[in-house]
């Protein structure tokens, strides 16, 4: 850290040497306002100092002119013992911290799902021109969900919701695995807002009653509904009209409604949506690809009509 | 008799057969007003064609006078409006799966089902009391019922054809590599003859050379099907799309109606005799009105 008071050309030859000593004390005493924060993400039993740690720690510069540290974090892996930090201090632990030697610097973290494919790792990463960061699968680069701590926002990725979860995970585990391993991502979602007011976008994952699941794209041919109508017969259940708007819905028993129905608003601008109701307000659009196969494939057969829009840039 | 008499009494005779008529219609409007008053529709359908109503339902009500129906003509579709609410509380009761679009006053266009993309299947006659069912409609349902015997679907086999099809076009798209190299090897054979041709051979040669290019063309024939594979897929899957739809929305039609009728024969035979089951229905509720 240069100070611009102490310009070393213009002192004498002692003067130099002090302002040496003191811009190594600043340095390190800039090390040591560093290990505090540390100590903080690591320690703190509360949540508001673990929020103000990992935020301070994402924008903080160690090194100084003077005073370079070889080994550091990345910023985002603060926000990755953030998350690990939060799950642990409301007692969720199916998420695995995983630390990894590395020589050029401080070990490399990331975090594994061991109930559900322990070769999958995931991290955070920054991208270029954008604030906060993205939570990654490291192998498909697959952004699960974006979060940025200063901004309190998290935003889930209806794309990666739909290949990473719908497509691959359900494909390697059972549906109860899948659904806890993302169950773990709404956790994380939810202390978020429980504890700091966060804004999250859970997405396709929000099990809300009056969630709706807006499509990406405006318009849908004749033929999304019909390949609905016909696969629901093919499962011995019926997809009925619905009167006072253009759409259908579908009794998928255990009273789970599942509704796609097209909004019209004042303007006469006109989006499509879906709905998932249940008294219990456990069903989301995810679990119910989850639980029903027959409605998974059809969307997944016309994901290019059906996919969800998205908040996460 | 003088001629005065004579005046008088030809002049009171036609003003008696006109006061006789006048105090007729003003009867029927009341006796009408008095049924739209009290709700009786009942007498309302016996007022507006007293024939039918003695022919089918055999009662002997002396007060209600036929001829005098035309004096509603131009208030027929208010009244069909207004009997319209019992007369669909009774149909949805008899007839589950029919649902009623009211498109203009008095009018109603049948809907069959609540499933998605039901279809329109003619109208309901409110005053007389008949369904019109759409031609078309009811003959394919009656199809299926037929077909039901042989457990088969109206599209069945057409979408067996054209699956068949699609099959047929998808081996001629994964084959593209066997027919590139074979086409390749033809190449080669055929520049092969024309390089080791000599005068004496030339017939032999002929021959051979035209049989590498027949089959040459034929897979280039085979190439340009391929090409327009999937267009052509895309279409009959399409198709398929479209015939499994209607198959599916005939038998939730069938389905429906074997659950409220049991068979075809009775539902057809239900829904032509409305009339006397409506009205029967009405006088059975007069019945326990009465005695209650």
């Amino acid at each position: 850290m240069s100070n611009e008071s102490l310009n070393p050309s213009s002192l004498t030859t002692n003067g130099r040497l002090v302002a040496y000593s003191d811009s190594l004390k600043a340095g390190l005493q800039h090390g040591i306002e560093f290990t505090k924060l540390f100590d903080q993400l690591t320690n703190t039993k509360d949540a508001n100092e673990l929020l103000a740690a990992s935020t301070a720690l994402f924008d903080f510069q160690m090194d100084t002119d003077y005073v370079v540290y070889p080994h550091k974090y990345d910023a985002n892996d603060y926000y990755l013992i953030f998350m690990s930090r939060l799950l642990e201090l409301h007692d969720d632990k199916d998420a695995v911290l995983n630390s990894r030697e590395d020589n050029l610097k401080a070990d490399t973290l990331f975090q594994t799902f061991p109930s559900i494919d322990d070769s999958e790792e995931f991290h955070f990463e920054k991208r270029p021109n954008q604030d906060g960061a993205f939570y990654v699968e490291q192998n498909s680069h697959q952004v699960i969900f974006s979060l940025n701590l200063r901004e309190k926002t998290m935003y889930f990725n209806s794309d990666t919701i739909t290949k990473l979860f719908i497509t691959e995970w359900s494909g390697k585990s059972d549906n109860e695995a899948v659904t806890n391993a993302v169950d773990l991502f709404i956790q994380f979602g939810k202390y978020l807002v429980a504890d700091f007011g966060f804004n999250v976008d859970f997405n396709m994952l929000d099990a809300s009653n009056d969630k709706k699941y807006v499509l990406a794209k405006t318009d849908l041919s004749e033929q999304i509904m019909d390949k609905l109508f016909v696969a629901t017969a093919d499962n011995n259940l019926m997809l009925q009209n619905m009167d006072a708007v253009q759409g259908a819905f579908l009794d998928l028993g255990n009273q789970i409604i599942f509704s796609l129905y097209k909004e019209v608003a004042a303007d006469g601008s006109g989006h499509w949506v879906i709905t998932v109701q249940d008294p219990a307000e456990k069903y989301s659009l995810f679990e119910i690809f989850n639980q029903f196969a027959f409605l998974k494939k059809w969307f997944l057969d016309n994901l290019d009509e059906l996919q969800i829009g998205s908040k996460m840039s | 008799m003088s001629d005065e008499e004579n005046t008088i009494e030809s002049q009171e005779q036609p003003n008696a057969k006109l006061k006789q008529s006048l105090s007729g219609k003003i009867a029927y409007l009341n006796a009408l007003q008095d049924a739209v008053d009290q709700q009786d529709d009942r007498l309302t359908y016996e007022l507006l064609d007293p024939e039918r109503y003695h022919t089918e339902i055999s009662s002997t009500n002396e007060a209600a006078k036929s001829g005098y129906f035309s004096l509603v003509d131009d208030v027929r579709s208010q009244i069909a409006h207004y009997l319209s609410y019992q007369l669909i509380d009774y149909l949805a009761e008899i007839y589950p799966f029919f649902y009623y679009r009211e498109i203009a006053e008095g009018e109603f266009k049948i809907l069959f089902g609540n499933w998605w993309d039901r279809r329109e299947f003619g109208y309901l006659d409110v005053l007389n009391l008949e369904f019109q069912f759409d031609k078309d409609e009811y003959q394919k349902l009656s199809g299926t019922f037929q077909l039901d015997a042989n457990n088969k679907h109206l599209n069945t086999e057409n979408i067996a054809k054209i699956s068949e099809e699609n099959k047929q076009l998808e081996t001629l798209l994964s084959n593209q590599d066997q027919r590139d190299s074979r086409k390749a090897q033809l190449r080669d054979q055929l520049a092969d003859t024309s390089s080791n041709s000599s005068f004496w051979e030339s017939g032999k040669v002929k021959e051979e050379r035209q049989a590498l290019k027949d089959e040459l063309t034929k897979l280039t024939e085979e190439d340009q099907k391929a090409a327009d594979a999937r267009n052509t897929m895309k279409s009959n899957e399409d198709r398929i799309l479209a015939l499994s739809k209607e198959d599916t929305i005939l038998s939730y039609e069938k389905q429906a109606i074997k659950q409220a009728f049991g068979s075809f024969e009775s539902f057809t035979n239900h829904s032509k005799k409305l009339y006397s089951d409506y009205l029967t229905s009405l006088i059975g509720k007069e019945k326990v009105r009465a005695d209650e």
